[in-house]
């Protein structure tokens, strides 16, 4: 937003508009993704983006209402990337930290996975439901690219900590690892990046947390 | 993007909700109707709004105040509809309607004082029996003696002085406990009465369904009536209306409306505007919208920025109900209780009120049936120097959208956006003042 | 103590919606069957006011469907049943009004003893009024005696309405309580309209019970929450479909707000948004859900409600 005084020349594209151009993304969803990562990246400061895509169904109509399993015609591109805060915590995990002494900072950082999506773009439960059913492969293996580059990063740092205060943490991964199956602190759980492209949209992406299932609400 | 105003929407929550609790909203503990003396002679006032937890836990605690509500509930619901030898209101339920009894005995006028002094002295006419001709085909149950503030406002008395109800009105009395209804007529002189009251179960078996009563028209009808309103049914009551040709008050208003372009008013508007400032080039479609005149202020520039048509909901004209489409459609007019009501003689209302059911109507209304809806009320513009009166409109109407029982009220006004020119303001332009991010408060 | 009504519980089909007269019922269903409906009557008690609602209780057709689905209710036409009303013999009608007269007379006689106690009361307190201001300096122990009385006046009221409404407990349980002093009138009987037309009416036979409830498509979402353990309402005031609660929303919060789709119907994102922000925006979440299979495609409804899958959205504040 520069030049006003000439009314022929246009602005210059934005930063993310140029990228997209850039990369001359094949489909309109991948450009979505694009813009959604940069927002990640850049607003909201994420590190370690991956990129993964559920591929569509090339089949015709008939077939696809037949199984409700199968994932839609259109590709769904999913991310995936360290927030430097925690986005989400269930009700019940947060109880337990506050019980038991533990503070956010305490905790080693966590893969959030995020579903770009825009205004306009067509979504069914199908959708939603192939995202789900996709995240345990695509979470296996940001999780063998993330051993891969720091091997360390799994493990929570040990050597300042006075030992009670390890004890703790040690339960309560534990606890974790258990509430995972029990789905005790909540089940599967994703963003919904919505990107505001329509008429006068300005760029602006918003967040939702999805989860599997029913899912209390946080109180706060 | 997590700003000031994203938070904003947390924080207020616990704030703002407090003071304009509408306690009918949520489902409400029973328990506090224990501290009310049913039997107290002064009306009882409305117990506090009770706490509520976010969830069950298995404390012995939670399940005993559980079960104390639920006993409370229980203990509340049971409560009878009694009816004092006193105060009793007796009436009777006649399927069939009313029928003008039969005039063979001319001799015997009916002297009761059923209506306006007026026709005792003039013994001309044949006697029109001008209340009767009041009471609706759909009218299903009489009160022999009719007594009580109720009869105000609801029913119309036949030449024996009984009155009436339609069955909305009947089944009303009978559940706040005020009518007894009887099903089938009274007892003859000498006769063993044997005629058995109705329950509640049969008053709505009996009444729901009967001359175009369907459960959410009466769950509106019963709601304003419990808050004090005066309900009377709209000419659009019937869901098979026909425009009859005869009807005077909507003979005028049978040329479809124009709902495109400023009116005629509009379009004299500018063309006066346009001798007005002769200066200016009345052509855009070479030079600049504005001309190139010389401006000595804002509003003229403004004005002439204004090249959008707009609707002025007064040019268009009123509509009879039955262009509309059902259910928008007036059905309920209904009067303030503070406004004075005569039966005979009903005031304007002050709501008109439409009744949707989110099961038969699960779409929001198309413009055109909207539009329909709206045109067919009475012009209602704004006073003058009202504080909103782009908020008041020119025509309202109250939607009553009823799910399953609970009922939500909308009021839908038009409008005249084109009507209220902000450059028109007193004090000028206001830009960048009026735009700043505290909103005017409201008082 | 709790009542047991005798199953299947008619629900009334009145002018196309599902109605209960039968507090019994009611109260059985909550309880054990977490279905709450919509009071939507007057309280004849407090008739002027519409927070607390009284009988009759609509159900939506997701909750009569659900109940006869298990079982436990059955539909019947009441305008149908209600033209046997004109066919009972005279003298099942003459018992019928002499039970409506005891009881009247019943309620007379508690009403008026209880004026009765009253006065006495107003009596008493003003003669200890007087008699207070007399012995005002002697007697400090008179007055903490007196206090008392006061107190026992303001709790009395309860048990009295409670003989009142345990006498209306008893619908069709004991017929006609206390018959003994019906010789002695003492004086004219108040008059009644009962909540249910059962007696004099008798229990319609199933050959004339209706189908089951046509439900809407939402209807496996309904079920599966239902069978998850929530309670749910209508949900037209937070502009969803349904809201689920955790326990009996007389005691709980809802968690959330439910829309319904279809397997393959298109959901508008901004839809999502909506819905999980005006969801935030309460505390709740918003729920999205349906069955993976069509009507077509299954044997019956319950076959749909184990393919349902349902998401919750909540705002994630960034």
């Amino acid at each position: 937003m520069v030049d006003t005084q000439e009314t022929t020349t246009r602005p210059s594209a934005s930063a993310i508009t140029e990228h997209i151009t850039e990369k001359g993304y094949q489909s309109p969803h991948l450009a979505t993704s694009a813009q959604v990562q940069h927002n990640l990246e850049h607003q909201h400061l994420w590190t370690s983006i991956m990129g993964d895509i559920i591929p569509g169904q090339a089949v015709d109509s008939n077939t696809l209402n037949k199984d409700p399993s199968q994932p839609p015609k259109e590709p769904i591109p999913l991310l995936s990337g360290y927030p430097p805060h925690r986005v989400y915590t269930h009700p019940d995990e947060q109880l337990y930290m506050l019980e038991n002494g533990i503070r956010e900072d305490d905790l080693e950082p966590e893969r959030m996975f995020v579903i770009p999506t825009t205004q306009g773009q067509p979504w069914t439960l199908r959708h939603m439901a192939a995202v789900f059913d996709r995240l345990p492969e695509f979470k296996q293996k940001v999780e063998e690219h993330d051993r891969f580059v720091d091997p360390t990063s799994m493990q929570p740092e040990a050597e300042d900590l006075d030992p009670q205060k390890a004890g703790k943490l040690a339960q309560y991964y534990d606890k974790k690892e258990k509430s995972r199956l029990t789905k005790e602190w909540g089940s599967q759980r994703v963003l919904l990046a919505m990107v505001d492209k329509g008429m006068g949209g300005d760029g602006t992406v918003a967040y939702y947390v999805v989860h599997e299932g029913e899912v209390k609400p946080r109180q706060n | 993007m997590a700003d000031v105003d994203e938070d904003a929407i947390k924080a207020p929550a616990n704030a703002s909700t407090e003071p304009d609790v509408d306690l009918s909203d949520e489902t409400q503990d029973f328990r506090f109707l224990n501290h009310l003396n049913f039997f107290a002679d002064a009306s009882p006032g409305i117990p506090r709004r009770g706490e509520k937890d976010f969830e069950p836990n298995p404390t012995e605690l939670q399940a005993d105040v559980l079960s104390a509500s639920r006993g409370a509930m229980h203990n509340a619901l049971s409560y009878p509809r009694l009816h004092n030898t006193k105060t009793r209101v007796v009436a009777f339920y006649a399927p069939d309607g009313y029928v003008p009894p039969v005039k063979t005995d001319r001799a015997t006028p009916k002297t009761g004082g059923e209506d306006e002094k007026s026709s005792e002295s003039t013994p001309k006419p044949p006697r029109p029996l001008p209340n009767s001709a009041r009471i609706s085909p759909d009218a299903c149950v009489y009160v022999p003696n009719p007594k009580g503030q109720f009869f105000k406002t609801m029913g119309q008395a036949d030449s024996l002085s009984r009155v009436w109800l339609l069955p909305e009105e009947a089944l009303y009395l009978i559940e706040r406990g005020n009518g007894l209804a009887h099903l089938g007529p009274p007892a003859g002189p000498g006769e063993e009465d044997l005629s058995v009251p109705m329950s509640l179960q049969a008053a709505y078996a009996c009444f729901m369904g009967h001359g175009g009563l369907t459960l959410e028209r009466y769950s509106v009808y019963t709601g304003l009536k419990r808050l004090g309103y005066a309900l009377l049914r709209a000419p659009g009551w019937c869901d098979d209306l026909v425009k009859e040709d005869a009807d005077a008050s909507y003979a005028t208003e049978t040329t479809p409306p124009t709902l495109h372009g400023p009116g005629l008013a509009g379009i004299l508007g500018s063309l006066f505007n346009w001798i007005h400032d002769p200066r200016s080039t009345a052509s855009t479609a070479t030079g600049p919208i504005i001309g190139t005149g010389i401006h000595r202020n804002y509003m003229d520039i403004y004005r002439k920025l204004a090249i959008i048509p707009w609707y002025d909901p007064i040019t268009a004209p009123e509509r009879h109900p039955a262009d509309t489409t059902p259910p928008f459609r007036v059905v309920f007019h209904v009067f303030k209780p503070s406004t004075p009501f005569k039966k005979s003689a009903p005031p304007t209302p002050d709501f008109r009120v439409a009744v949707v059911s989110t099961r038969d109507q699960t779409t929001m209304p198309t413009m055109t049936q909207l539009g329909a809806l709206l045109e067919s009320t009475p012009l209602d513009p704004p006073a003058r120097g009202e504080n909103g009166p782009l908020r008041h409109g020119y025509r309202n109407v109250v939607m009553a959208v009823v799910d399953q029982g609970v009922v939500s009220y909308l009021r839908v006004a038009d409008s005249a956006f084109g009507k209220e020119k902000l450059y028109e303001n007193k004090g000028g332009p206001q830009g960048p003042k009026w735009n700043r991010n505290q909103k005017p408060r409201k008082r | 103590m709790d009542f047991q009504p005798d199953l299947p519980i008619p629900i009334s089909y009145v002018s196309g919606r599902y109605l209960l007269f039968s507090i019994d019922a009611v109260t059985y269903l909550r309880r054990e069957h977490h279905i709450c409906g919509v009071l939507i009557g007057t309280l004849p008690q407090i008739p002027q006011q519409n927070v607390f609602l009284g009988l009759p209780l609509e159900l939506m057709p997701e909750e009569a469907r659900l109940l006869v689905d298990k079982g436990v209710a059955c539909i019947v036409d009441e305008a149908k049943a209600h033209e046997g009303m004109n066919t009972l013999l005279e003298e099942d009608r003459r018992r019928y009004l002499r039970d409506l007269e005891s009881q009247g007379l019943h309620v007379s006689r508690i009403q008026s003893d209880r004026k009765e106690r009253n006065r006495e009361q107003t009596l008493k307190k003003l003669e200890e009024k007087k008699a207070k201001a007399k012995a005002k300096a002697s007697a400090a122990a008179a007055t903490a005696q007196a206090s008392t009385v006061p107190e026992e006046g303001s709790s009395t009221p309860l048990p009295k309405n409670a003989a009142i409404v345990d006498l209306f407990n008893a619908e069709g349980r004991s017929s006609s309580p206390s018959t003994g002093s019906m010789s002695t009138p003492p004086q004219a009987a108040t008059a009644i309209t009962p909540a249910t037309s059962y007696p004099p009416l008798s229990t319609p036979p199933p050959s004339t019970h209706l189908s089951a409830p046509a439900v809407p498509s939402s209807y496996p979402l309904f079920a599966h929450l239902h069978s998850k353990g929530y309670f749910l309402s209508p949900g037209l005031r937070f502009g969803c479909q349904y809201m689920a609660y955790p326990g009996d929303p007389l005691r709980f919060h809802s968690h959330f707000l439910v829309v319904s789709y279809d397997w393959d119907q298109r959901i508008d994102i901004m839809d999502l948004v909506v819905g999980g922000r005006l969801g935030t925006g309460v505390k709740k979440g918003f729920l999205i859900g349906g069955a993976q299979k069509r009507i077509d495609e299954v044997d019956s409804e319950a076959d749909r409600v184990d393919t349902v899958r349902a998401f919750s959205l909540e705002w994630a504040g960034m």
